[in-house]
């Protein structure tokens, strides 16, 4: 059992996987709205579209690199809910005419 | 009641991946074949859920019979084990809908196969 | 060769590689123009031609790529896009500077094989790019992945993986896939239709869309996701300005996203100390604050502490903002360790390849300038110590040239550099015995540590004198000065090491320069700053509660024995005794164990940038660098954990 719920608080703790996605969906619908990942060390994506689509409030600092590096941060990223702006949403585009943007500057 | 099928013409490695699948589902029941013509006769006399095929094998190897079980049963759960392999072989077998098991098959290498077929087993309704 | 030979060559060359530079610049003007794309094409042809002729391997070489790419523009097979343009200006430059080393010396450098397969193998990954699947000519949901990730620099390539809806039933793991992503720089995360948190949710279809930016080639990017090719998308962003390859011209107005200014260093250097002033002026106006709280009507403090945490988070932002601005690539940096390895090698009878990766990454410049002498001195310490000479190697079987490996790899907010030797690795035996001659460590300490533990002592101040010292890497001073110029960077340095696989030492630093956080404290009438990371707690303590112990005093907090120490005892200043009143003391964390520290006064906690000490001050143990105070002063800022050592 690597999913375990206290409280509002769902432990993701070892290597959660595919399994796990229906345990933790189920905590996080019955009002569990935090996750702490401290003792994780690897998400099935199935488990990772379970925190996408609930967004709990996500903490601890994991020591598997991958899951901190990346995956973390990734779910930690704002507004992506959907993929509007990922397919190129023209009007998302951050290059308003006459606004110029100084992307890079050499040094 | 699941039921797996392992097929690999060598009978150590049927030994290692029954052992492997007895570790991660141990409830479930294991047959075994020697070849892909031993498999298809397994097939007829038993209720067969889920096969583990050795790529490599006299006859026609595990990616032909792989084919021939998809156009049987298209939602069987198909493993294919194999150390070596070329886009070509990804190509066809992902086109047959069998997963790729990298050899030499261990616990880990086949969990990842055995959760989908037991997931889809059980959304099935099995 | 004859001598006129030579002249007329250097003189066409001269002339086609003007013709070639002035080509590539309409080029990136205008992507259409087919004048400069035939000026260009028939300018690398003669080159390349010219270069076989005359016997210049390497020129030769490099110019038969950038022919093939050309000959694939001039057949519609392939576009003018950025990365082209730029690896053709780095086959132009280069051959720039193999002209002119001919002009000299009537040959060509002798780095210009390793030079010219880099050009290369540069123009063949184009080559690769090109047979891309979905490499649209601008893919948007790439080119808004770039933009996700600012600061990361060099060519990067974008894939986008929407797995198919039932791939957990068949037991792929799409994150553990990602995973496996080599070079992964950035990685995105996506519904691929807005999901539905209810008790209805079905977890077990597939809703992701992984998307991400990778550093690594495009056939290794191909590797890693083989399995699942039907569902991945790549495509190459276009490259922004500010990395590696210098811009022929300031992006024109075709390229929104790619915009760029040229700006002199020094400006952007004041414009970050104007800044850096900013958060010193911001200090002192906390201090008045605090002191106009006190005594005002709680509505104005309150509206003064809103008023300042706003300002503060403005300040913030400003300082990161300017601290992007001064990001410069590792590549020069790195490009001047060749020769010096070769100059090395050469001197000791040893034969060492070196090899740089990731020299594209970004860092602040005071970093990439920080880095050169911590780094030249590993680089000398791998050949005089690492490397075994020739004979050596051969007689082991290991293989001749040497290989030392300089990478660097963002991770985050770090860079992580490392530089690698195939060579004997440490003979930590040797490190035992020495550290303990050297008294660093008692026979029973050193028992207790590990290998690794044990290895880290080079570090020790102290642990290489003159007994090692040799003409290289000796000059008296040992790897101490390397933690220490680390650290005064804000990184860490470690040691690993295989017995004769090699030695690995791994530089952490961050990419930007921080605003450390500070606590002032007064010692022996002077003020000093500390890094708030290293103080658990700030406190006063009874003198009734010492005890002695037999090295001195100890004190006992939250029931644990606590050595206590002075902070001017640490600093060989003068003070009072510490037992004669209430102590103030800093609980200090220094590895894994605690230590107080006495000081004579608290002062306020601030926020300064932190500026490392250079020249003479630089390696002083125990001196992380220095701030400037609101009021004008300078304030040393203290590294405690070595101090106490």
């Amino acid at each position: 059992m690597t999913v375990r719920r206290e409280d509002n608080i769902a432990w993701l703790e070892g290597v959660c996987r595919v399994e796990e996605a229906e345990v933790l969906a189920g905590h996080l619908g019955a009002g569990a709205g935090v996750v702490d990942l401290s003792r994780c060390q690897g998400l099935h994506a199935a488990v990772v579209q379970v925190l996408l689509a609930w967004r709990p409030q996500l903490r601890g600092a994991p020591d598997e690199a991958f899951l901190r590096d990346h995956l973390l941060p990734a779910l930690a990223g704002d507004a992506h809910m959907t993929t509007s702006a990922l397919v190129g949403d023209k009007e998302a585009a951050p290059s308003a005419p006459g606004s110029e943007r100084i992307e890079g500057v050499r040094i | 009641m699941t039921t797996v099928l392992i097929v690999d013409d060598s009978k150590l490695a049927r030994i290692v991946v029954g052992k492997a699948v007895a570790a991660l589902q141990p409830e479930w029941t294991r047959l075994e074949a020697g070849n892909a013509d031993e498999a298809l006769a397994v097939l007829e006399a038993h209720q067969v859920d889920v096969v583990v095929l050795d790529f490599n094998m006299p006859g026609r190897n595990g990616l032909e019979l792989a084919e021939e079980l998809r156009a049987r049963s298209p939602e069987m759960p198909i493993a294919l084990a194999t150390a070596n392999v070329q886009d070509e072989v990804i190509g066809r077998a992902r086109a047959a809908g069998a997963t790729f098991v990298p050899k030499p098959i261990t616990e880990d290498s086949l969990r990842g196969f055995l959760s989908g077929a037991a997931l889809k087993l059980r959304q099935a309704g099995k | 060769m004859s001598d006129d030979l030579l002249a007329a060559f250097v003189e066409e060359a001269r002339e086609l590689l003007d013709q070639a530079a002035d080509d590539l610049l309409a080029l990136e003007r205008g992507p259409d123009d087919t004048a400069a794309l035939e000026g260009l094409f028939r300018a690398t042809h003669t080159l390349k031609g010219s270069g076989g002729l005359i016997g210049f391997t390497a020129l030769e070489q490099a110019f038969h790529a950038a022919e093939d790419r050309l000959s694939e523009v001039r057949q519609g097979a392939r576009q003018i896009d950025p990365g082209l343009v730029g690896a053709l200006a780095a086959a132009v430059e280069q051959a720039e500077l193999w002209v002119e080393a001919i002009a000299a010396s009537g040959e060509l450098p002798g780095d210009a094989a390793v030079e010219s397969s880099a050009l290369v193998a540069r123009l063949g990954a184009m080559d690769a790019a090109a047979a891309a699947p979905d490499r649209a000519p601008t893919a948007d949901w790439a080119e808004a992945l770039r933009r996700e990730a600012p600061g990361v620099a060099g060519p990067l390539i974008a894939f986008r993986y929407t797995p198919n809806a039932g791939v957990y039933f068949s037991g792929d793991d799409p994150v553990a896939v990602v995973a496996t992503v080599p070079g992964l720089v950035h990685l995105r995360l996506d519904s691929r239709t807005p999901p539905e948190p209810d008790p209805a949710y079905d977890p077990f279809t597939c809703n992701l869309v992984l998307s991400g930016l990778s550093a690594a080639p495009l056939t290794a990017l191909q590797a890693a996701f083989r399995f699942v090719a039907d569902q991945v998308a790549f495509a190459e962003p276009a490259e922004r300005v500010s990395q590696g390859e210098p811009p022929l011209a300031a992006r024109s107005g075709t390229e929104p996203q790619a915009r760029s200014l040229r700006v002199d260093a020094a400006r952007v250097d004041a414009l970050a100390a104007s800044a850096d002033d900013l958060v010193v002026a911001k200090n002192a106006l906390t201090q008045l604050l605090a002191q106009a709280a006190a005594t005002s009507p709680p509505g104005l403090a309150r509206s003064l502490a809103a008023a300042q945490a706003d300002l503060d988070r403005r300040i913030a932002r400003l300082h990161e903002t300017i601290g992007r601005m001064r990001l410069v690539p590792l590549a020069p940096l790195f490009r001047r360790f060749p020769p010096i390895v070769r100059q090395l090698a050469a001197s000791l009878g040893k034969s060492v390849d070196l090899v740089l990766s990731g020299e594209g990454a970004e860092v602040d410049k005071a970093i990439a300038d920080g880095l050169h002498e911590p780094l030249l001195h590993l680089i000398r310490n791998a050949i005089d110590h690492g490397i075994e000479p020739t004979a050596e190697r051969r007689a082991a079987g290991k293989p001749v040239p040497a290989l030392l490996r300089l990478s660097a790899m963002p991770a985050g907010d770090q860079i992580v550099i490392e530089l690698a030797d195939d060579g004997r690795g440490l003979d930590i035996a040797r490190v035992r015995s020495t550290a303990v001659r050297r008294g660093l460590a008692s026979a029973e300490a050193l028992a207790a540590m590990s290998d690794d533990l044990a290895a880290d002592l080079i570090f020790r101040p102290g642990f290489s004198t003159a007994a090692s010292v040799t003409e290289l890497s000796g000059r008296g001073v040992g790897l101490d000065a390397v933690r220490a110029r680390t650290a005064a960077l804000g990184g860490e340095v470690s040691v690993h090491t295989i017995r004769e696989r090699g030695t690995r030492f791994v530089l952490r630093l961050p990419v930007r320069v921080r605003l450390a956080r500070l606590m002032m404290v007064e010692a022996a009438g002077e003020t000093f700053g500390v890094p708030l990371e290293s103080v658990v707690e700030a406190t006063q303590v009874a003198p009734g509660s010492l005890t002695p112990v037999r090295a001195g005093r100890a004190l006992v907090w939250r029931d644990r024995p606590v050595p206590l120490l002075s902070l001017a005892g640490l600093l060989a200043m003068p003070g009072p005794d510490p037992a004669e009143r209430d102590l103030k003391v800093m609980i200090i964390r220094s590895g894994d164990e605690l230590a107080a520290v006495s000081v004579d006064a608290f002062g306020d906690r601030i926020e300064a940038p932190l500026r490392p000490l250079a020249g003479v001050l630089a390696r002083v143990p125990g001196v992380l660098g220095s701030s400037l105070l609101g009021d004008g002063r300078v304030l040393m800022v203290l590294d405690i954990p070595e101090l106490i050592g």
